[in-house]
């Protein structure tokens, strides 16, 4: 008769999804949750008025246009800045970079210029974003600034747009380039 | 005649022989005894309502979707929508204290990222937790808590009459909105019943 007693009662423990005990009993919840990184840009703004420059927004974009690109007498670039800042903010490590497309503003109707003439303005671009600073001088090829950061940052990436002076002539025409302002998380 | 002498004498001798083994009980009665210890049962976790995914069990792990917790542009999207719902089963034939405790007072970021100004790193919530009877009424206390990031251990008294209508414990862990975006990474928080049969 014992040995049937002890046996029905393990057969109840084991069935029990339960845990029955004389002693105390702590039993944990956690709640968990992931936070994805966030980066938000928004459209530029002239953080200053430059010099010899205006700066439109359009969009998510803008555009610099020069009061006066070249002097009128010599044909030569005149010394012209800007300064545009784009406000971003990213809750975790993100990657940024500032590309120009033509390194540099060109005239891409001259495909081979003469006579003294160039087709093409070189200029100063630099950048900063949270403690980093980077600048590149334009040399008719496509080039990066990388001003990724691996922390969370809050602020705005500003953009410094130097033209010199220059001592040649520019071939008549339009001049024109893009400055790709890149923004993507980095999880 | 002399074989059946010596039947009838064993006999007799065996006779006396039962009568000496009760001698010691001579109502012929015979005592059987039992013990029954306090004790509870506490089953696992389960998930009443809520969002997320939900892991059940006696080290349960309920786990908010990203988009649960903060919109495109990062801001939080927690808020009292996103309450979660949890009972356990629970059955104890004494008086009992029950008390539970938070591991960190909020819904907290793990890593060790540096604070940056403009952005939270935990959610506040409110947390109540309560027995309940089988119909769903409280017994006893139902305490409620706004967490302030700090941990907290909160303990309570049952008697064995109360205790012993208790069909499952209760808890709701109801976030607090914040109003600034959530910096990204682990966040968590482990919130910790304990139940104690008393004699």
């Amino acid at each position: 008769m014992m040995r049937t007693f002890g046996t029905f009662v393990f057969a109840a423990a084991m069935a029990s999804p339960a845990l029955a005990a004389t002693v105390t009993q702590a039993q944990p919840l956690t709640v968990l949750g992931d936070v994805p990184v966030r980066c938000k840009m928004s459209p530029p703004q002239a953080s200053d008025g430059g010099s010899n420059t205006s700066f439109s927004q359009n969009g998510a974009g803008g555009e610099i246009d020069f009061t006066n690109f070249v002097d009128p007498v010599t044909g030569k670039l005149a010394a012209s800045s800007a300064q545009i800042a784009f406000p971003i903010i990213c809750t975790g490590a993100q990657t940024l970079t500032v590309t120009t497309q033509n390194g540099g503003l060109t005239n891409t109707n001259v495909t081979s210029p003469s006579g003294g003439f160039a087709a093409r303005a070189d200029y100063t671009l630099s950048a900063s974003w949270a403690s980093t600073v980077q600048s590149l001088q334009t040399v008719g090829s496509s080039a990066s600034l990388d001003l990724s950061q691996s922390a969370p940052q809050s602020g705005q990436l500003v953009l410094n747009f130097t033209l010199a002076p220059g001592n040649q002539p520019l071939e008549a025409g339009s001049y024109d380039d893009a400055i790709v302002v890149q923004l993507n998380t980095a999880q | 005649m002399r074989r059946w002498s010596k039947i009838l004498f064993a006999m007799t001798a065996l006779s006396l022989g039962i009568q000496a083994a009760y001698a010691d009980d001579p109502n012929g009665e015979i005592h059987v005894k039992g013990n029954v210890p306090a004790v509870c049962s506490l089953g696992g976790w389960q998930k009443q309502s809520g969002p997320g995914a939900f892991v059940p069990g006696f080290d349960a792990v309920a786990t908010y979707n990203s988009s649960d917790l903060v919109g495109a542009d990062g801001f939080s999207a927690l808020g009292p929508g996103s309450a979660l719902t949890f009972h356990a089963p629970l059955s104890c034939n004494t008086a009992i204290t029950w008390s539970f405790s938070t591991a960190k007072g909020a819904l907290r970021l793990d890593a060790t990222t540096a604070a940056a100004p403009g952005f939270a790193r935990q959610w506040f919530y409110d947390l109540s937790a309560a027995p309940y009877t089988q119909g769903g009424s409280v017994v006893g206390f139902q305490p409620t808590l706004t967490s302030n990031g700090t941990p907290i251990t909160e303990s309570f008294g049952l008697g064995s009459g109360d205790a012993k209508t208790i069909s499952y414990m209760g808890i709701v862990f109801s976030p607090i909105a914040q109003p600034l975006r959530m910096l990204a990474g682990n966040y968590s928080e482990t919130i910790t019943l304990t139940v104690s049969p008393t004699m």
